[in-house]
């Protein structure tokens, strides 16, 4: 028996439903809380009028476009740094060592986030995490550098302050946000901020 | 075998991996079963948590082909004639869209897309998407992120002939502006990232060089942000197409600047032996005059 044009027409209908879903399925792409999702190939007019070929999805979902548009997603999480420098030479080249701690994250704000797409996509979290790296214990040796040994440990959360603003600016432009960067330590190897206390210890008492 | 762009070997080399990755799959399944142990689960799978998701969709593919095929037996056995055009068309467009997609070419924001061979010259593409033209056009893309150059000095002349051993750390990345990206194009395409790094690196440590014969260790010491600005003005790196995101100077050797912290540690020494003996000898003669 020959089987009918409409069991076709019910096959075909079917058939096309079961792919418009998996089509769905393959190109809906939800953005979780801690992601960043860029999808490139569409291109768009900004709010500020400028042409752009990729569109930035956070806490939502996108439909990507089958063939011309590709997903990359960037982590949101943020990233412990912690940083040990000795030897910093102070204002007045006495040696110290500062240990530093960060939490880093890509910022998913929208002058930064583009600067982020641009700079760390694709990178692996340790890749992140060096380049943070850097920038912290650059930041953290100019800034030592312009103040004398006294004037680090009397004044810190100025210091800090200080150090949290220009580090700040740095790792805006590679699309990254200082959540927290808090001082763990001074050493003083050499011994200059314990004789200076020495001395105005006995100063200071002269009972 | 010579591949036209990066994109097509990279999809050259995505299919043998999932070949493989299908092998692999099969050959575990069958281990499984004739080790006799309790089947696992399936392991899901992954979500991708960063690069490029699936690029196609073929499962959906097969799926609309199979309906579009279905739906023409349908129609030709109702004798519909006038539309089968229609469903021809519409099979037409199914099977062409992945062959012309394969020229479409997409530039996430971290890279620049380098295109060659159409008449005015390279055209740059960032973020976004170019359509390649077979045949005559060839595309190669240009990482733009940054990585981290050291350069460093050694005996380089401060001013009054003073000799220092400077380091400077730089984080670096092939600027995105179209035009210097093509400056770039020019002279990287295709290089690895540590040559890139290399010719960073030399251009800094003559910026370095002239920079410090006009300063004072001291100032090289103490005013490191200068210093820094200075570096990064005297090196001419948009000529390279490169983009500086930092410079810092981390590391000042000099014999001179040594002592100059040597004498400060031992004169604070002194100044706390001093207070605490003369503190020691008001305690004695209080003691005493008791």
């Amino acid at each position: 028996m020959m089987p009918s044009p409409a069991l076709f027409l019910v096959v075909a209908l079917a058939l096309a439903v079961l792919a418009a879903l998996w089509l769905l399925r393959r190109l809906l792409c939800v953005a979780g809380p801690a992601e960043l999702l860029v999808l490139t190939g569409r291109i768009e007019r900004r709010a500020s009028g400028e042409l752009v070929g990729y569109r930035l999805v956070r806490g939502g979902r996108a439909l990507r476009l089958p063939w011309i548009e590709r997903v990359d997603s960037l982590d949101l999480h943020p990233i412990e740094i912690e940083i040990e420098e000795r030897n910093l030479l102070s204002h007045d080249f006495v040696p110290l060592g500062v240990t530093l701690r960060a939490l880093v994250r890509v910022s998913p704000e929208p002058p930064f986030a583009d600067a982020a797409a641009e700079c760390l996509l694709g990178k692996i979290r340790e890749e992140i995490a060096i380049l943070a790296e850097r920038v912290l214990a650059g930041e953290l040796r100019h800034v030592v550098a312009a103040l004398r040994p006294e004037e680090l440990v009397a004044d810190t959360a100025q210091v800090m302050q200080v150090l949290a603003g220009r580090a700040g600016e740095a790792l805006a432009r590679l699309g990254l946000v200082a959540d927290t960067i808090t001082l763990k330590s001074i050493t003083d190897d050499a011994g200059y901020l314990e004789a200076v206390a020495r001395a105005r210890g006995s100063e200071a008492n002269p009972s | 075998m010579a591949y036209r762009d990066e994109r097509e070997a990279l999809r050259q080399r995505a299919e043998t991996l999932e070949q493989e990755l299908g092998e692999a799959r099969r050959e575990l399944a069958e281990l499984r079963a004739a080790g006799g142990r309790r089947s696992e689960p399936r392991a899901p799978v992954p979500a991708a948590t960063s690069g490029a998701r699936a690029s196609g969709p073929p499962g959906a593919f097969m799926l609309l082909l199979a309906a579009l095929i279905a739906a023409g037996m349908a129609l030709a056995m109702l004798e519909l004639v006038a539309a089968v055009p229609v469903v021809m068309a519409v099979l037409c467009v199914v099977v062409l869209a992945p062959l012309l997609a394969r020229l479409v070419l997409i530039a996430p924001p971290h890279q620049a897309l380098v295109l060659a061979g159409r008449p005015g010259g390279l055209r740059i593409v960032r973020g976004g998407r170019a359509l390649r033209l077979p045949l005559v056009e060839m595309a190669r893309s240009l990482d733009l992120r940054p990585f981290v150059v050291r350069a460093e000095v050694r005996n380089a002349f401060a001013a009054g002939a003073v000799p220092v051993d400077v380091a400077a750390e730089a984080i670096v990345k092939i600027a995105s502006d179209p035009e210097l990206v093509v400056n770039a194009a020019e002279r990287f395409l295709g290089f690895p990232q540590a040559q890139i790094g290399l010719a960073a690196q030399q251009v800094l440590e003559g910026a370095m060089r002239e920079v410090l014969s006009q300063l004072t260790p001291e100032q090289i010491c103490q005013d490191r942000g200068k210093v820094a600005d200075a570096v990064l003005g005297a090196a001419e790196l948009r000529k390279l197409g490169l983009e500086v995101l930092g410079l810092w100077i981390v590391r000042v050797e000099n014999e001179y600047i040594d002592g100059l912290g040597r004498l400060r540690i031992a004169h604070a020494l002194r100044d706390a032996e001093n207070a605490e003996n003369a503190e020691n000898a008001r305690r004695a003669r209080g003691g005493a005059s008791q």
